[in-house]
């Protein structure tokens, strides 16, 4: 007995070819791209265009719902195949470190300057303000945390503290300062908002201790402690803080596209930001952790602090002005400018 | 009396540079919520079971490990709060261990694959949706959504879909069918059946076997009677298996 009705007389004429395309997918899917015949290459773009064919005629001929499905599902996958993100190749990779990020560096400045403006303000009024009156540390940070902090700075850096628990120092400076800055990049997305809270916020913290540790008189002790580290940690702080305000402007600008859409093409701004910031705050927390609490010389430190500067102004300002008269190729989305 | 029809669900169209609009159906609240509980979970087992591998061996060795645990375990929670979906959505193709269980996807809503950048956002986002300011701020956006997004997802351009894998039900039934006298006189049929209805014929009598054999003739019943009236005819029925096998064999195109 032959199909009887419509569908069946369809799908029957039409089967091989669906069945074809299927198994290409399948070998795609499961053994990627280089266990494809030739002919099978050659043929899988054709199959896929005969499919759509075949689906738009399903519909315009209301076949059963199980044929729609099933021819729907087909194309879905093969759409996605065929336009699916080539693999990151060496190329491009070095294109990002090279050219990418430090051009959207120099592209996002006011962003950048915004956050350190935040962070930088507040962390400057509250330790002018705490540094002439230590008491009112205690308003903005819990006592026993100031306390903790007194014991740490009181005596300078000492064997004792520089070998115990440098494993554990690391680990913490690495999920917590890059926690902080995760958390202030995708906090933008309530207008901004969020991110401002938290440059504020830590910008406040850290005014309130450093300037209730330098009215005790522990000021060489502290920058002892924090000069290796700072420049990075804290430029990566006003990254990740710049991609969350870009974030939280890219929702407020008024554009004549819709707002999903204007943020789609900041996306490679923002989220180019957001790396960087990781890269860095792990490149500082690896010096808090190892270097910072160690014996070494208190000139190292200050030089891993003076070639940190010299590194992130030569390569996120210097390289991109030299390179940017050199090229015509352009990263990021121009429409913002 | 149970209607025979099929439920339409959510949809995303998507429609291609062939100009072809093909769909994914919107997967349900319910199996995400499932999908995420059973991803915390794994988070969970995973971060104790490092746990009490350490603290085991720091029993058995006689050592202070007290810092190097507390490292360890820091570590795994940060990689475990950013990266865990980042890492399964990345070489899972847009599923995570919770997901692919609940057959739930991740798609762009161009129907493009997924790229690391997209990866990023969505799932960096996930802090404002529980964000402890504004509790369940996710669960909330996403109710509202006509297409169940969440923050991420809008600012990401992602869906979440079901992943169903569909096949052709053709009739299978065709030994019956012989048992249909070429001879016997058609049953007169005034409106013919579309090919939905037709469907859901054949895939009732390709399946009524499976059914208890009282609850197959309770629905073949239903179902006959349903027919009946779509096709005005008043003609009694004597087999009402048969009946159905008639009725969709007189539907040939030839007819």
């Amino acid at each position: 007995m032959g199909p009887i009705t419509k569908s069946e007389k369809f799908v029957q004429s039409k089967k091989g070819q669906w069945e074809k395309l299927h198994q290409i997918l399948l070998t795609l899917n499961n053994k990627g791209f280089n266990s494809l015949a030739p002919e099978e290459i050659s043929i899988f773009p054709r199959l896929y265009r005969l499919t759509c064919a075949d689906l738009a005629e399903a519909r315009t001929l209301r076949l059963s719902p199980d044929v729609l499905d099933y021819l729907n599902q087909l194309v879905g996958q093969a759409h996605k195949c065929l336009y699916s993100f080539p693999p990151l190749k060496k190329k491009e990779l070095k294109d990002f470190f090279l050219e990418q990020l430090p051009e959207i560096m120099l592209k996002n400045w006011i962003f950048l300057l915004l956050a350190a403006f935040l962070f930088f303000g507040s962390y400057g009024t509250t330790y002018v303000i705490v540094s002439k009156n230590p008491t009112v540390a205690g308003l903005i940070v819990p006592q026993a945390t100031l306390s903790q902090m007194e014991e740490s700075y009181r005596a300078a850096i000492d064997e004792q503290r520089a070998l115990s628990a440098k494993n554990f120092m690391v680990s913490f400076y690495i999920q917590n300062n890059i926690s902080i800055a995760f958390a202030s990049f995708a906090l933008g997305i309530l207008l901004g908002v969020g991110t401002i809270y938290i440059l504020i916020y830590n910008g406040i913290v850290l005014g309130a201790i450093t300037g209730y540790i330098f009215a005790l008189g522990y000021g060489k002790n502290f920058i002892h402690f924090v000069t290796g580290h700072s420049v990075a940690e804290l430029t990566g702080l006003i990254l990740a803080g710049a991609a969350g305000l870009a974030l939280g402007f890219s929702i407020i600008k008024a554009t004549r596209y819709y707002r999903r859409e204007w943020l789609g093409f900041q996306r490679r701004n923002i989220f180019t930001l957001v790396a960087a910031a990781g890269i860095l705050i792990f490149m500082a927390a690896m010096i808090e952790g190892l270097i910072s609490p160690s014996l070494i010389p208190y000139r190292y430190k200050a030089g891993a602090a003076i070639l940190s500067v010299l590194l992130i102004i030569g390569y996120f300002f210097v390289w991109p002005l030299v390179y940017a008269k050199n090229t015509t190729k352009r990263y990021g989305d121009d429409r913002f400018y | 009396m149970s209607k025979f029809q099929i439920k339409k669900e959510k949809e995303i169209i998507i429609e291609t540079p062939e100009k072809i609009r093909f769909s994914y159906r919107i997967a349900e609240i319910g199996s995400r919520i499932a999908a995420y509980m059973i991803d915390q979970l794994i988070q969970v087992i995973v971060t104790l079971t490092i746990l009490w591998l350490l603290v085991g061996f720091a029993i058995t060795s006689l050592r202070d490990m007290t810092f190097i645990t507390a490292a360890f375990l820091m570590i795994i929670t940060f990689l475990m709060r950013w990266f865990y979906y980042v890492l399964f959505e990345l070489i899972m193709e847009g599923q995570s261990p919770g997901k692919k269980l609940m057959r739930i996807r991740v798609i762009r809503d161009n129907g493009d694959s997924l790229d690391f950048e997209t990866i990023i956002f969505r799932n960096f986002l996930r802090i404002v949706d529980d964000f402890p300011m504004i509790p369940l701020l996710g669960g909330f956006i996403s109710l509202i959504d006509p297409r169940g997004r969440r923050l991420g997802d809008l600012v990401a351009n992602t869906i979440v879909v079901k992943e169903i894998h569909y096949r052709l039900f053709l009739p299978d039934f065709h030994v019956n069918l012989n048992r249909i006298d070429p001879n016997q006189e058609l049953v007169p049929i005034k409106r013919k059946l579309n090919e939905n209805e037709l469907y859901i014929i054949r895939r009732f009598l390709n399946d009524y076997h499976k059914l208890p054999v009282t609850r197959g003739d309770e629905l073949a019943w239903d179902l006959a009677r349903q027919v009946q009236e779509k096709i005005g005819t008043e003609t009694e029925i004597n087999d009402v298996f048969l009946f159905l096998e008639r009725i969709y064999q007189q539907h040939g195109t030839d007819h």
